[in-house]
């Protein structure tokens, strides 16, 4: 039939997964979903379409998401509605969150047909068998663990969102609305039911998914409970960062070199994003992080790069969580002060707040990453490490979780300020672990990691009045905003074409 | 009675060209002028009157008649144009006559030698229209068909043939791509009826349609064509005249025939030169050195005033230049034996008024039209063949001088940088958020590119000799072409500094093969006083693109970007069934049907196939009988029609299919101690089907005075269902946030007038003027699978300043592409206040619930008006063209024209004056003030020429004409030209004036 | 442009703007009534415009130099305050407490999001004000005493002006401490720089041990710590005439207090071992600068100094 056409040089599912060594490809293509944009770095070929394709990456939007809505960040650049993020008074058809719900959701559709192409019936079918049977589990398991992770993001930031599983096609229907509390028990059940089926810590590749990450994973949605349920679950959450803390991964000895571009050798990360200057590029993650961070009159060559996009600094609320910002007695303050000015007077000003210089392409041996043109990092982010376990334990203990102690969690938060003191002197006494230290020290240690909208949102200062900062609410000083902004709104698109979603409250 | 002859004949495509027809009736007409000079006896004193006539420049005609007025004294010429009569007397007038020609009439003297060149009698031409699969008498014509011939052509140095017929036909818009060599236009009949899927029309040139797709290397796939070799278009408007066409005939068919040898000429050969001028008329407005330093010394920070250069350049000045164009064009054409050929050799050389930019091309045409088989096999081969070398200059390097500091000098002492001024850091190397040298953009790099494209077709038709009124027509042709190119910065360039310069190259195939078939019955049924035509056919298409995958290099020839792993290559094939029935009863009542059946391998198996059928309905008021003694009309016909035609031209091939695709090295993921090429599923609707168009058409064709005045009247409607839209699918449902499907609706409707006028004709001077208008209105009516009413729209229109921000918007019961945009508040002044806007839905608060639609950039009105005088031996001929109702989106003015874009302390950018009038600190894109009136008038073209008739000696035939080019536009849009396709102006190259000189010698 | 332009009326026309009351005298058994309710017009540039309301006071006579303003919903076309919140908004205007001022009160439009259009302002409310004192605390807990806030000492705003003052006694490596609005952690003021606090901030600390002054003013979060200690010299004192024998400060009452053996002879009052300010006085009350205090006789005494009260007392134990 003349008309039976097939692309040359792609595959059709039909053949694909009759390879069993494409299985693997395609679960990277799972894994790197969060790292890359497309089929070609650091562009081309979008995953996604509609926007701009550097800025639709995963990690990007999320970052945007979770830094620049709160005191953690601010970006020069007047891209679309990207101020909006600052000021809190984003809409429904705001673009950058719009990026991110297109992309969590083009994870979700991707895994659940890796998951739809996997199943017993048809690995048997296939003939995959015995030690290659074995390997399609872990990969499977795996992938559900990344749909749990995309699903998490869902719901920690949209809320009640629509909600899809292997179980339904590819094709035009209208995906049901998921409660907030219901989603929450799915993540929950998935991550429990996978368990035993991930490698255990440690005993995974490189940048693929181990039994701690998912008991990362779920510490985090315990610890967050009571604002995704109405239902306080601190006891899980000190279950699981237990789990995490004993499970074999440990501190990075130098804080710093966490976020240099040989990371990948840290004893500490637990489930990175890995990027490369060479072959896992792009124009967002780390190359965002890195680039964008850099201006004034900053050297490229402390970052191992050559450009210096101008775009992200902090608040002067960060700078002075730390009581010495020179990073001097504490590392983990890494600041470029020279040239720059501690208050926003203009947030389209670089120089205007404090640079973060955390990110960085250069090697603890020396020497820059591995893209000749000097922009794309080696860098990889580390979306969970062992210090958010040791902090998630200590306020899950604080917060009355039972199965820890406060001496435990004293020693788990003082082996973190050890670390970034160099000594015991930045070491606190228990009479000082509360909670208002664990929030400024979920700060100090991981300011710039994706975490800080979720904390002021448990810790009841992301729309509160009586927590500001620079232009919160687009006001110089700061102000108090809508309670409903704790949630982003259902983008505008996906009610227009599903009559069965609802927005959320407010918007 | 020749007439009523060759008007009772069908002509198929083919046997067009009128000299053929000539032929057959020099033939007749020979023997007519034997028989009268068989009859004709000598008297006394007798004498010969010799000459020579010739028509449609120096071309001998053969068989002409020539008759002693008044008697019965009569001759015809010969071969050789040539004729010999008797002669009695010292007085009498000669009358010599034509079909296809103006009858002339000379008075015989003393002489004894009378020469005489006939002119071309236009109206006559076109009694045989082109249409789909053949040709019918214009008088049966049920469809909207538009005809532009040699004559009507515009004038000029016209490298694609599209400029050929701007302005010259109702509801046909062409508007152009730009400044550069061999851009080309943009066509579009009657409006589109698409969101996504293709709006242009299909073009069939000889019977191949062409591939619209782009060719690599190559800025317009029309521009390969040498105008030269055009000899009409033929426009099919309505479903009904081109849904024979089926699948790609939604948006209309340009049917294009090409200039034939005819059976009998002598050997002839004709060469045509052009130079041209092209003047640039324009700039982007910036400000001037002077201009720039005071604002700067007034508003700028410290930091800024010690960045300030301390002479006066204007980068528009160093980047464009008067260009030059030659135009040369070789025809040798006759007849060897009983074989009719034609060969035509083009050269154009064009510079662009951006420095660095040319074309260089060479065409070759081919066409032999043999017949055997005592004329009942007809043989038509064409073969079109061009090469050009085309520089593509780096437009960037427009926007680069635009904003680049006036006060900074062309050149520094940096050779690192090739020794051209740049913004640099301390340490020397480029400022990488700075603009660019303009004039580094251009000179350094080198974009290069090889097209050879050809396009041929040959045509069998077989009369079968058992039964005349059946033939057989058999079309196999083909459009492939081969493009390489490839682009090469050095390392002393600014914007490849860093990675130490640049060097990337790239190939493409294309292959585009036809095959036709079709049987045609056609029969007078006389006693029925009936004419019936029945047509059926098969057509298969199939598109083949490809191109090898390379490494971009570095200067050092290390590999940058590692090739892809894979080469492209993308196919789909068409196949159509077609059948027409034709039927005219009593020379007036005309009905055409169409079916047309077609598949493609873009759907699935149970979608790919369509059904397309169409009916037309003409009635010819004027031949009824309370018409016949009428003097008012000389010709009246209704025309109505209806048709339904198909759309499968998207941007996949496999839409419909669930494949994977490989990542490039550079999209690996690490996965331990190895990085792992990643596959990836698309995104794909198995459901995918055509996209449907109905087209309802109601038109009059009317002549006043003798046929002086004739004119035509359309209204059309165009309904399109189950449009291929790029859509959003619902979160979670498909493997991508984006992919084609079939969803919504959207309509066009307009009115469509054209008048033609013969003011003078006379021996001494002809003038005819036409003027042809159309009204459009596009809405869409529905965008989603279910309705919204809160569903804003789909955006678009993305602009030059803060990526990712959209000015446009596609919305139900709105105009596609609407400017989407906040309403400007003005203080008493007039000037706008910066930030300042209407709450539109009064809840007091500005956001993205206030913008609103206004205006769009489809004009509903288009206007076209040409005139054309000859007097003696001059000729006087210019185009004017109207679009009223458009709107564009100034993007200059939004994105240059506020303080903020000089707001840097390392480098520092020009504005645009517009700042001066808003006074502007932060740019405000969303601003209403910025969609500007762009309705425009333009005089496309003004030509003057002179035939001087034979020189050396009478053996050649000398024409020299002078033509200007773009010759004003009076608009009171405040941008470089209100002809902007898409709305958004963010365009710097600007459109030149075009002043050429040619000579058209001919021998 | 095509159509009609929309001309902007830039001179403005304000809201026309009332208050309930003009004439208030505020008592704290009254504070969870309502003291005043003020009602505005949308003010008018000539177009529907968004428009961003600020509700401005000021003392009668400054002409809103310096004016306390509150942002307003961009909606909203009254606001209400109860007799607390009012009084806290008076106090905020440094009105003294006790007795009657007059204070003038408007409203500001502005454009939203543009500064191309000056404000236009309502007409001017005059008001008559007699405030209550409204003492409020904040709470210093810090390594000095086992960083508890429920037992941490506290800094009182006697007129809940946001201005808050107190003496705090650091021991020797216990420096660090934060400050918190409640005597709970859930929020802690922390040091900004530069003088500043915010709940943000890192510790709070002094540069040595010993008395502090702290002063914290959350009107601009400025934040000072100043030496500040009162002893006892002379003959009758352990240290003689040559030093002082400090005492302890206690917040709640502004008392300073020592128990120490004194001999027979004469004591003083000295502030930071400085003659500069000094109080002597008889009878138990105190005199700046006045005669030695005679002491009778040896003894183990209980000495008290008190400011607020400008009283003494020596009592033999």
């Amino acid at each position: 039939d003349d008309l039976d056409l097939a692309p040359k040089y792609d595959v059709t599912s039909a053949n694909l997964y009759n390879d069993f060594a494409n299985y693997k490809l395609v679960l990277a293509k799972l894994y790197g979903g969060y790292a890359l944009t497309g089929l070609q770095g650091p562009s081309g070929a979008p995953d996604v379409t509609g926007f701009d394709e550097g800025k639709s990456n995963y990690i990007r939007a999320y970052w945007q998401l979770q830094e620049l809505t709160t005191d953690e960040a601010v970006v020069a650049w007047n891209d679309g509605t990207i101020f909006d993020l600052h000021d809190m008074d984003w809409s429904s058809s705001n673009e950058y969150i719009r990026m991110m719900y297109d992309r969590i959701y083009y994870q979700i559709a991707l895994t659940n047909e890796f998951l739809r192409e996997t199943t017993d019936a048809k690995l048997s079918e296939r003939g995959v068998a015995e030690a290659n049977l074995a390997e399609a589990k872990k990969y499977r398991a795996e992938a559900r663990f990344l749909r749990a992770l995309s699903y998490y993001h869902a719901l920690d930031l949209f809320g009640n969102v629509p909600f899809v599983t292997e179980q339904d096609k590819v094709g035009a229907f209208f995906p049901n609305q998921i409660k907030r509390a219901d989603l929450f028990n799915f993540i929950e059940s998935e991550l429990k039911a996978i368990e035993s089926e991930l490698a255990g810590p440690k005993q995974n590749e490189y940048a693929r998914a181990d039994q701690a990450a998912a008991w990362m994973l779920l510490a985090k949605m315990y610890l967050n409970s009571e604002v995704y349920t109405g239902q306080a679950k601190y006891t899980e959450a000190v279950t699981y960062s237990k789990k995490v803390i004993n499970s074999g991964y440990s501190l990075q000895q130098n804080y710093r070199h966490l976020f240099w571009a040989d990371n990948n050798t840290s004893p500490e990360i637990i489930f990175p994003i890995a990027f490369d200057g060479t072959r896992t590029k792009t124009w967002g993650g780390t190359t965002f992080l890195i680039n964008a961070s850099i201006g004034g009159n900053m050297n490229n060559a402390d970052f191992g790069v050559k450009e210096k996009w101008g775009g992200i600094r902090t608040t002067k609320n960060i700078v002075n969580v730390f009581a010495d910002p020179s990073g001097n007695t504490d590392k983990r303050a890494q600041f470029h002060r020279d040239g720059q000015k501690l208050e926003i007077e203009s947030i389209g000003s670089f120089t205007d707040g404090y640079a973060v210089t955390k990110y960085r392409n250069i090697k603890s041996t020396g020497g820059a990453g591995s893209d000749p043109a000097g922009v794309h990092p080696d860098t990889d982010y580390p979306m969970f490490r062992l210090a958010d376990a040791h902090l998630m334990f200590a306020e899950a203990v604080v917060r009355g979780g039972a199965g820890g102690t406060m001496a435990e969690a004293l020693t788990y938060v003082n082996a973190l300020r050890q670390r970034a003191y160099g000594n015991t002197s930045g070491n606190i006494s228990a009479s000082q672990l509360n909670l208002n230290f664990i929030l400024d020290e979920r700060a100090r240690e991981l300011h710039w990691e994706g975490h800080r909208r979720t904390d002021l949102i448990r810790f009841g200062r992301f729309t509160s009045g009586t927590y500001v900062w620079p232009w919160k609410g687009g006001v110089k000083e700061g102000r108090g905003v809508e309670e409903y902004r704790r949630l982003f709104p259902i983008p505008s698109f996906d009610l227009t074409v599903n009559p069965n979603l609802v927005q959320n409250p407010g918007y | 009675m020749t007439n009523a002859l060759l008007k009772n004949r069908l002509v198929p495509k083919g046997w067009l060209n009128p000299r053929q027809g000539k032929k057959a009736s020099s033939f007749l007409l020979f023997l007519v002028a034997f028989l009268a000079l068989s009859l004709g006896q000598a008297s006394a004193q007798q004498r010969t009157i010799t000459g020579t006539v010739t028509g449609d420049g120096a071309a001998p005609l053969i068989g002409v008649s020539v008759v002693l007025k008044g008697t019965s004294t009569a001759t015809a010429t010969d071969v050789n144009g040539q004729y010999s009569l008797p002669f009695t007397g010292t007085a009498g007038t000669l009358v010599f006559s034509y079909i296809g020609y103006v009858t002339q009439e000379v008075p015989v003297g003393t002489q004894s030698t009378i020469n005489v060149n006939l002119l071309t009698d236009a109206k006559a031409l076109e009694e045989v229209v082109v249409v789909g699969y053949g040709t019918q008498r214009r008088e049966d014509v049920t469809g909207a068909v538009a005809t532009v011939t040699e004559e009507s052509f515009n004038r000029g140095l016209v490298t694609t043939p599209d400029q050929l017929i701007t302005g010259k036909v109702a509801g046909v818009q062409i508007t152009s791509n730009g400044g550069a060599p061999g851009s080309g236009s943009t066509i579009r009949i009657r409006g589109g009826s698409s969101l996504n899927a293709s709006n242009d029309p299909l073009i069939v040139i000889d019977g191949v349609p062409l591939d619209n797709s782009a060719i690599s290397g190559s800025p317009n796939p029309l521009s390969l064509i040498n105008p030269n070799d055009i000899e009409s278009f033929n426009i099919l408007k309505d479903a009904s005249a081109a849904a024979i066409y089926g699948t790609r005939a939604s948006n209309g068919v340009i049917i294009i025939t090409t200039k034939k040898g005819a059976a009998g000429e002598k050997f002839r050969v004709q060469f045509n030169t052009i130079a041209s001028l092209y003047d640039l008329t324009d700039q982007v407005d910036v400000l001037s050195a002077d201009e720039y330093r005071a604002l700067i010394n007034e508003r700028g920070t410290d930091a800024q005033k010690a960045l300030l250069g301390n002479t006066k350049t204007n980068w528009q000045d160093q980047i464009f230049r008067r260009a030059f164009a030659s135009d040369n064009n070789l025809v040798l054409s006759g007849s060897v034996k009983n074989l009719p050929y034609r060969l035509s050799l083009g050269y154009l050389d064009q510079q662009g008024t951006l420095k660095t930019s040319g074309l260089e091309r060479g065409t070759l045409a081919l066409n032999l039209n043999p017949s055997f088989l005592d004329d009942h096999l007809r043989v038509n081969l064409n073969v079109k063949s061009s090469l050009s070398k085309s520089r593509f200059a780096d437009e960037g390097a427009i926007g680069s001088a635009v904003i680049f500091d006036p006060t900074q000098p062309v050149y520094a002492e940096n050779p690192k940088l090739g020794g051209y001024y740049e913004w640099v850091n301390s340490d020397g190397t480029p400022n990488n958020l700075a603009p660019k040298n303009p004039l580094s953009l251009l000179e350094q790099r080198r974009n290069v590119s090889d097209v050879m494209r050809s396009i041929g077709n040959l045509q069998v038709d077989y009369r079968f000799h058992f039964l005349p009124d059946l033939r057989a027509n058999l079309n196999v042709g083909y459009d492939m072409s081969r493009s390489e190119g490839s682009t090469f910065a050095p390392m002393t360039m600014a914007s490849v500094f860093n990675q130490g310069g640049s060097f990337s190259e790239y190939e493409q195939e294309k292959d585009n093969k036809l095959l036709d078939f079709y049987l045609n019955y056609s029969k007078d049924l006389t006693a029925l006083r009936s004419r019936v035509e029945l047509m059926a056919g098969y057509s298969y298409q199939n598109f083949l693109t490809k191109s090898p995958s390379f490494p971009v290099y570095t200067e050092a020839g290390v590999v940058f970007t590692p090739a892809a792993l894979f080469p492209f290559e993308t196919e789909n094939t068409l196949i159509g069934f077609f059948g027409r029935i034709n039927y005219t009863f009593n020379d007036r009542y005309s009905l055409t049907a169409n079916i047309r059946r077609d598949g493609t391998s873009r759907y699935s198996a149970d979608n790919r196939w369509g059904t397309f059928p169409s009916i037309a309905l003409a009635w010819r008021i004027s031949e009824e009988g309370f018409m016949k003694d009428s003097r008012l009309f000389s010709d009246l016909k209704l025309r109505v029609g209806y048709g339904l035609t198909g759309q499968q031209d998207f941007g996949s091939n496999y839409g419909y299919l669930p494949f994977y695709s490989y990542g490039q090295n550079t999209a690996s993921y690490q996965f331990g101690n190895q990085f792992y090429t990643t596959l990836r599923p698309a995104g794909y609707d198995v459901d995918l089907k055509w996209e449907e168009t109905k087209q309802y058409n109601a038109g009059l064709d009317f002549g006043f005075g003798a046929g002086r005045v004739t004119g035509s009247l359309d209204y059309y409607l165009k309904e399109t269902n189950n449009l291929i839209a790029f859509i959003n699918p619902a979160a979670g449902t498909n493997l991508t946030n984006g992919l084609f499907t079939n969803v919504g609706a959207i309509e066009s409707k307009g009115v469509e007038a054209a008048l033609n006028v013969n003011i003078l004709n006379n021996e001494k001077a002809n003038w005819s003027v036409g003027v042809n208008g159309t009204y459009n209105d596009v809405k869409v009516t529905s965008l989603s699978r279910f309705e919204d009413p809160n569903a804003v729209g789909q955006p678009g229109g993305q602009i030059s300043g803060g990526t990712g921000n959209n000015l446009q918007i596609s919305s139900v019961g709105f105009t596609p592409f609407a400017f989407y945009v906040y309403k400007q508040v003005y203080n008493a002044e007039g000037k706008p206040l910066e930030g300042v806007y209407v709450d539109l839905n009064k809840d007091g608060i500005v956001n993205e619930r206030d913008l609103y639609r206004y205006k769009s950039p489809q004009a509903k009105v288009f206007l076209g008006f040409n005139s054309d005088l000859t007097y003696g031996n001059w000729n006087l001929n210019f185009v004017l063209r109207a679009n009223i109702g458009n709107y564009v989106y100034n993007n200059i003015h939004s994105d240059k024209g506020n303080f903020q874009v000089t707001s840097n302390n390392t480098y520092l950018n020009n504005l645009s004056p517009n700042f001066l009038e808003t006074n502007f600190n932060a740019p405000q894109y969303f601003s209403d003030y910025y969609v500007q009136n762009a309705s425009f008038l333009r005089m496309e073209n003004l030509n003057l020429g002179y035939n001087f008739g034979k020189v050396y000696r009478d053996k050649v035939n000398l024409r020299l004409s002078g033509v200007v080019q773009n010759v004003f536009v009076i608009t009171k849009y405040k941008g470089l030209d209100p002809e902007v396709g898409s709305g958004i102006d963010n365009n710097f190259y600007p459109r030149a004036r075009v002043f050429s000189l040619g000579a058209n010698l001919e021998f | 442009k095509d159509e009609e332009r929309v001309i902007a009326n830039t001179q403005g026309k304000g809201a026309a703007f009332t208050a309930s009351a003009n004439n208030l005298t505020l008592q704290k058994a009254n504070e969870n009534n309502q003291a005043v309710n003020f009602t505005w017009t949308k003010a008018d540039f000539g177009f529907d415009a968004a428009l961003t309301n600020t509700l401005q006071f000021a003392v009668a006579g400054t002409n809103f130099a310096n004016p306390k303003e509150v942002v307003l919903g961009s909606g909203d076309i009254s606001k209400s305050y109860t007799v607390l919140d009012f009084n806290a908004l008076m106090l905020s205007l440094n009105l003294p407490t006790g007795r009657n001022s007059t204070i003038e009160a408007r409203v500001k439009t502005q454009i939203a999001g543009s500064e191309a259009v000056a404000p236009v302002y309502s007409n001017v409310v005059s008001m008559t004000v007699n405030p209550y004192p409204l003492i409020s605390f904040v709470y210093v807990p810090g390594a000095y005493q086992g960083w508890n806030p429920a037992t941490a000492d506290s800094l009182i705003s006697p007129t809940s002006n946001n201005i808050y003052t107190g003496i705090i006694n650091f021991t020797e490596g216990n420096t660090k401490f934060k400050i918190t609005p409640a005597k709970k952690w859930d929020v802690a003021y922390g040091d900004a720089g530069a003088g500043k606090v915010s709940t943000s901030g890192s510790d709070l600390s002094v540069p040595t041990a010993g008395m502090y002054r702290l002063t914290l003013n959350l009107n601009d979060n400025t934040f000072t710590a100043a030496k500040y200690s009162f002893g006892v010299i002379g003959d009758a004192t352990p240290g003689g005439w040559g030093a002082d024998t400090d005492m302890t400060y206690n917040n709640g009452t502004q008392t300073w207090s020592i128990t120490t053996n004194l001999t027979p002879g004469s004591i003083k009052f000295r502030l930071n071992d400085d003659w500069g300010t000094n109080y002597g006085g008889s009878n138990g009350n105190l005199v700046s600068g006045g005669d030695n205090i005679a002491v009778p006789s040896a003894g183990n005494y209980r000495i008290t100094f008190s400011l607020a009260t400008n009283t003494y007392t020596l009592t033999k134990l």
